[in-house]
């Protein structure tokens, strides 16, 4: 079996191409701004301490890394070198039904301490597994299954402990 | 030996050994099924075995570990679908064998090479690992310091082409270990006011969301192929015909096991980079049979792989230090029990340590015995539907990194990271780097800080210590002979240019 999607969905090249090289001149930009206000954001920077007993010598050297390395990237993507994704891991994203899936995960974790974590799980399985296209029938089983079986192992067998849900009857 | 003796008693447990069976079992079938590796198994799992006894988590961690590097050349070999990285070599030779009726041969070679390499390597960690750990107990912070710097390189020097990515990626888990409070000032650092931050990111919760999250949103989006492989799936089985092939090539075999040993014994880097090395050398001999069902492909490439495992967990029980990411997230288990790798524990701790070397031989037992009876089911895996995955695996996340502290804030943060993963998937960043700079980072700091405090600042402390400046000496030739190299091959074309000049007939 080899993953595929359909081709309407896919990320195409060029425009992949183009998100990489905006988060790749990001993290360049991110990492020579920390870089630059670490001092500020790193407390007991003194002038008068030796460097390496400086709280902020390792993470700006590490910042420069990330700066140095992320600006190298940038110029070669603009200078048109291949992307060099990765073929057994590489996306082709269906980038909608990415965006659905980070959306709704977002939901069930902010659902669960309203409803707990039973219901939260069936509501997020059924949601996510309707919303990419499984039909109605599969997630309404897997809701069931999987949710059972995660209270099970880790609510019931290793005592993850949830807070009393916010909208629970009689609440 | 005392060693093997303290594990065969810690494994000995129903718990341990229940673990083993599962761990091995769910291994199989997650090499089998392609995207889902290790790293995302073990990655979701590690917050489950917080619970368990420390020994039973290690064991089923190990045994996903060491499962999926057989479970991925099933379906290289019947259906030309790699389910590992480390598995793409096997499929050269697998595969084409396969096409020809021969595919219980080429599954019976790849699980045996990878059994042989599997128990060599499990010896070689017997007989490497308390030498090399006593060695080590005599290091000092510079020895640390440039040992944790010589792991570092060789993470990016395994992104060949690649340098810049992984560079970055490395720095950004450096600089996310560096989150919190400075263990040495008390000071803090990058913790924007918030009391959250003051305990830094937690590493289970970072793994979680780049290898767990991130290809499980990868998975929601994508449909399987209806219908072409249930034939070739259906003829996955073992021929004990060829179960002793493998040595009729006593010579790839034993370059291949070696190469697949040492590279798993340097510090962070992983199989796939063996299996290549192996591969190629073997081809380096056969170029015209190689890439059309030579068996010896086969053998490098399997025998390499699975070598691997023991390798890399020589220098994460001995140093501290993981062999790869896998391991990396792996010391995620010792840690939390409070049990810290590296030379001490092999004083400390000898049960666990033989614990480890027993279970990994048991543990390559099981699966070359559940490989033999359920082949054919397991391969069937491979069907599922991978949007099914990635909700499960969305669900898993959740609980996983929620469980760690039973706190939101770690779900959010795993989340976080998860979205931060598939930008870097989609951009061809690799996350390993991340999670290896994260690991190493704490190790790297307070060995460099102490050494630079005992020297004053010198950096001359780093080749005064003969074991540290033989360590420099590698480094200096890792990042140099590269670049001497390009120099005296851009030369060339300019020196043959004035040798036509100087004798134009």
């Amino acid at each position: 079996m080899t993953m595929e999607t359909t081709a309407h969905q896919e990320l195409g090249e060029r425009a992949q191409r183009r998100l990489a090289l905006a988060f790749s001149a990001t993290i360049a930009l991110g990492g020579t701004a920390l870089l630059v206000l670490a001092p500020v954001l790193i407390a007991g920077v003194r002038a008068d301490v030796p460097f390496y007993k400086s709280p902020a010598f390792f993470p700006m050297g590490s910042l420069a890394i990330v700066a140095i390395a992320a600006a190298l990237h940038t110029l070669r993507l603009l200078r048109g070198a291949d992307l060099e994704v990765d073929d057994i891991d590489e996306p082709a994203a269906n980038w909608r039904m990415v965006l659905v899936a980070g959306a709704t995960y977002a939901g069930y974790i902010a659902l669960v301490p309203l409803v707990g974590y039973g219901a939260g799980t069936a509501v997020f399985v059924l949601a996510l597994g309707a919303l990419a296209r499984l039909g109605w029938k599969l997630p309404l089983a897997m809701a069931v299954i999987l949710g059972a079986a995660l209270f099970g192992v880790f609510v019931l067998g290793l005592n993850v402990w949830f807070p009393a849900p916010i909208l629970a009857f009689g609440h | 030996m005392n060693e093997l003796m303290l594990g065969l008693g810690t494994v000995m447990h129903w718990s341990v050994l229940a673990s083993l069976v599962i761990g091995a079992a769910m291994g199989i079938v997650i090499g089998v099924l392609p995207g889902l590796g290790p790293g995302v198994a073990i990655s979701v799992l590690l917050p489950v075995t917080y619970g368990m006894p420390p020994m039973a988590g290690l064991v089923l961690l190990l045994g996903i570990y060491c499962g999926a590097f057989y479970g991925g050349a099933v379906t290289s070999i019947l259906i030309r679908t790699p389910g590992e990285a480390s598995s793409i070599m096997t499929m050269f030779d697998g595969y084409p064998m396969a096409a020809r009726g021969e595919a219980q041969r080429a599954l019976t070679l790849a699980f045996s090479s990878a059994f042989v390499g599997g128990i060599v390597s499990v010896i070689f960690l017997l007989f490497a690992a308390r030498p090399l750990a006593e060695f080590a107990g005599r290091f000092g912070a510079a020895e640390y310091t440039v040992a944790a710097l010589l792991s570092l390189i060789c993470v990016v020097k395994a992104y060949r082409g690649k340098t810049p990515q992984a560079a970055v990626m490395l720095g950004v888990g450096l600089f996310i270990g560096t989150i919190g409070i400075d263990p040495t000032s008390q000071e803090m650092r990058f913790t924007f006011g918030s009391s959250e931050l003051m305990t830094g990111l937690p590493l289970p919760a970072v793994v979680v969301g780049v290898f767990g999250m991130a290809q499980a949103f990868v998975m929601i989006g994508m449909r399987p192929c209806s219908g072409q492989s249930a034939g070739e799936l259906a003829s996955a089985g073992v021929s004990f015909k060829s179960m002793f092939e493998l040595f009729r090539y006593p010579s790839t075999l034993s370059k291949s096991v070696g190469i697949g040993v040492l590279i798993g014994a340097l510090p962070a880097v992983g199989a796939a980079l063996s299996t290549s090395l192996s591969y190629f050398e073997a081809r380096r001999h056969n170029p015209d049979t190689f890439g059309k069902g030579d068996p010896r492909g086969i053998i490098a490439a399997e025998a390499a792989n699975n070598s691997n495992s023991g390798g890399a967990l020589v220098p994460l029980l001995a140093l501290g230090i993981p062999g790869d990411a896998v391991t990396a997230i792996i010391m995620g288990v010792f840690i939390v029990h409070g049990v810290f790798p590296g030379p001490n524990l092999f004083s400390e701790r000898p049960d666990l340590v033989g614990g480890v070397m027993v279970s990994m031989l048991l543990i390559n037992v099981t699966i070359m015995l559940m490989l033999v009876l359920l082949v054919r089911y397991v391969a069937l895996c491979v069907r599922v539907d991978p949007r099914v995955l990635g909700v499960i695996i969305l669900a898993l996340c959740f609980i996983g990194s929620y469980s760690l502290s039973n706190s939101f804030y770690y779900a959010w943060v795993a989340f976080g990271f998860g979205v931060f993963g598939w930008f870097c998937a989609i951009s061809g960043l690799p996350a390993v780097p991340l999670v290896l700079g994260m690991v190493l980072q704490d190790l790297l700091e307070t060995s460099l800080r102490q050494a630079l405090s005992v020297s004053e600042g010198s950096l001359l402390i780093f080749v005064q210590r003969p074991v540290s400046a033989a360590l420099v000496a590698v480094i200096a030739f890792m990042i140099g002979w590269p670049l001497l190299r390009r120099f005296r091959q851009s030369r060339r074309p300019a020196a043959a240019a004035v040798k036509i000049e100087e004798n134009p007939t």
